[in-house]
């Protein structure tokens, strides 16, 4: 079971789920350096699309983690819809899905509203949980490893607002130059 | 702290105008939209005051690792978000190959 978060969202993708990428993979594209092996997702909860869900899911082999070997349930819509948060193991590694993430009072819609899409090549463009809505997550969970990466996303949100100042410094010096070159010439 | 991004998604999750966020604070729309696009920067009291009227407000925590090394983020923000998480999946093939590894000649370790 290789962990490849690209084979899981490609997958949701062609399959039309509505979904925000969270967690570890949404706090890597912004630029958080700790390592996960969970994809983690938020899904919008009408029954179609989990539906649709349920039709990834299966194709991608996935497996209920916390329900114990001797229960059965089956992988349909109406059995994601019956639990707000849903781990798998899947033939593409661990994948989440959480229904209500804790700290976002307007779930996936508010999500998806902030939500930022990073291409990840080869055509795969996924709606990417914003920032600060990572950073809201991470401070109404609360245990001590969500503290520590929480600190460490706050870490990010200041580099990144560190590079973009400089990125926009840069453009208006460069602007300014271009003006009194010009200035000059007339 | 990017105080324009802090306020836009506050006003935005109260479902508040700019135009109404200013009636219900006395503080005028132009202000709040230069404050929005990071053009302005908000004393602290007036930055509380807006986020107060979207229902929030501006919290003192304890940095637990204000130390914390930023190399690593400086070199995945100079990355492509594809190149991002090609890395996030060698690291965990490392990590699955670590643990995996036991020590030559020893058992049960």
């Amino acid at each position: 079971m290789a962990y490849d978060p690209l084979r899981a969202l490609r997958l949701l993708q062609r399959r039309h789920v509505r979904f925000v990428v969270i967690g570890g993979v949404a706090a890597r594209l912004w630029g958080s350096p700790t390592m996960t092996n969970v994809t983690e997702i938020c899904c919008r909860r009408e029954p179609e699309n989990l539906d649709r869900l349920a039709g990834a899911l299966r194709e991608l082999g996935a497996r209920w983690r916390d329900v114990r070997d001797d229960v059965s349930l089956r992988l349909e819509g109406a059995t994601l819809a019956a639990g707000e948060n849903c781990r798998f193991d899947t033939d593409a590694g661990p994948l989440d899905v959480l229904g209500e993430p804790a700290g976002i009072g307007g779930g996936f819609d508010e999500l998806r509203a902030n939500a930022t899409d990073f291409d990840l090549g080869k055509g795969l463009v996924v709606p990417v949980g914003d920032l600060e809505d990572l950073i809201r997550m991470k401070r109404a969970a609360g245990r001590p490893t969500d503290r520590v990466e929480l600190e460490v996303l706050i870490a990010v949100r200041e580099e990144r607002d560190s590079a973009w100042r400089q990125e926009s410094t840069a453009a208006v010096r460069e602007r300014d130059d271009q003006a009194g070159t010009a200035g000059d010439r007339l | 702290m990017d105080f324009g991004r802090l306020l836009r998604l506050a006003r935005r999750r109260a479902g508040l105008s700019q135009r109404q966020l200013a009636e219900r604070t006395g503080v005028a729309q132009p202000t709040i939209a230069r404050i929005e696009l990071g053009v302005a920067v908000p004393r602290v009291d007036t930055l509380d005051r807006l986020l107060g009227a979207c229902g929030e407000t501006l919290e003192v925590m304890r940095r637990e690792a204000v130390d914390f090394d930023r190399t690593l983020i400086r070199r995945l923000l100079a990355m492509t978000p594809e190149e991002r998480v090609a890395c996030l999946i060698e690291e965990a093939a490392t990590l699955r190959r670590l643990d995996e590894a036991h020590p030559v000649g020893r058992r049960g370790l």
